[in-house]
């Protein structure tokens, strides 16, 4: 796989866009300590939800960052705050403020967060990197890029590998875009942490999951490879990523079924 | 090889992947892939792999980045064979 290769995107733009990247992160590490209060404290109280095995997991995240290779977080996707349920399962905030680079990036799609002012201001300050999923090819590629330096800068970053939510409420493996093989295949050493997020309740896709709910997750690292080159290498690596995360699923309804 | 039967080719190789079948019937070279045949951006990457095993050619990804219509693909396809 190619080691680090420059940005396909113009070289100026990409400056600028990383320097915004690099303030938006100072000033969220600011702002994080009463944001993440706060929205602990809606997810918590006011929705009640609950995570479970929560020390399992935070325990083999925290080992996991340790091990300081660039690491790509892909997840199923059913609600449009599953970002915030991984963060909240993965550590306890003041971890993250402590360890601000991995507090993960994300990348909401812009139309469904970009309306409500309180969306904006938490995307701005929550580390998230819009995306069109209907821009152009060098909107994608601007992104990408995005992605690749902040991964190689030490940071975690989320991509939700189907591309939205799904609408069987089951992983679909048809719908997987190959984002996640391109930035694989351009960042050196990179894993991918698979995770398998669900509510109990969950049995369709949705805004948000119901009050009071009991989410499950499941945390596997890979290193996906091919011999593939080109698009063929980036589409077997985002198909590893996604039979991985089919297999996390079936074992979620294995383990539901007993 | 003809440009008709390129044409044919690529046709088929794009039905699968196409939401509106309607739109297959009335294929011309003006015929956006992602608009008019309402292809999902993702599954372009599939078409042009399967280009690249139908007709034994190799699509760089700049050369496939300009790959809007069914005409693009002909012309490119032809160029290559």
């Amino acid at each position: 796989m190619a080691n680090n290769p420059p940005p396909k995107v113009d070289l100026n733009e990409f400056k600028s866009e990383i320097k915004y990247l690099q303030r938006q992160r100072f000033l969220g590490r600011i702002i994080f300590y009463p944001l993440a209060l706060i929205v602990t404290f809606v997810l918590r109280v006011i929705f009640r939800y609950k995570i479970k095995n929560t020390r399992k997991i935070r325990k083999k995240y925290r080992q996991l960052v340790k091990e300081n290779s660039p690491l790509l977080l892909c997840s199923n996707h059913l609600t449009l705050i599953d970002s915030l349920i991984i963060h909240l399962g993965m550590a306890r905030m003041s971890w993250y403020f402590l360890n601000y680079k991995h507090f993960n990036w994300n990348t909401p799609a812009v139309e469904n967060f970009t309306k409500k002012l309180y969306w904006r201001f938490l995307l701005y300050f929550g580390k998230c990197i819009p995306i069109d999923r209907f821009g152009s090819p060098e909107h994608h590629d601007m992104v990408l890029d995005k992605i690749k330096y902040l991964l190689r800068d030490g940071e975690i970053c989320t991509i939700f590998p189907e591309g939205g939510r799904s609408r069987s409420a089951l992983i679909d493996i048809e719908n997987t875009t190959y984002g996640i093989g391109r930035i694989v295949q351009d960042v050196e050493n990179c894993k991918v942490l698979c995770v398998y997020l669900r509510g109990e309740g969950q049995d369709k896709y949705s805004d948000y999951p119901e009050n009071g709910e009991k989410f499950y997750i499941d945390m596997e690292v890979i290193k996906p490879e091919s011999m593939n080159t080109g698009m063929r290498q980036a589409r077997d690596i985002s198909l590893q990523v996604m039979y991985k995360l089919k297999e996390m699923e079936d074992k979620y309804f294995q383990i539901e079924k007993n | 090889m003809q440009e008709k039967e390129v044409f044919d080719k690529i046709v088929g190789i794009i039905g699968p992947f196409a939401k509106n079948k309607e739109s297959l019937n009335n294929v011309t070279n003006d015929s956006n892939i992602l608009k008019d045949f309402e292809v999902n951006s993702s599954r372009l990457v599939d078409i042009i792999l399967a280009l690249e095993d139908e007709f034994d050619i190799e699509i760089s990804d700049e050369e496939a980045e300009k790959i809007e219509t069914i005409g693009d693909a002909t012309n490119l396809i032809k160029n290559k064979i």
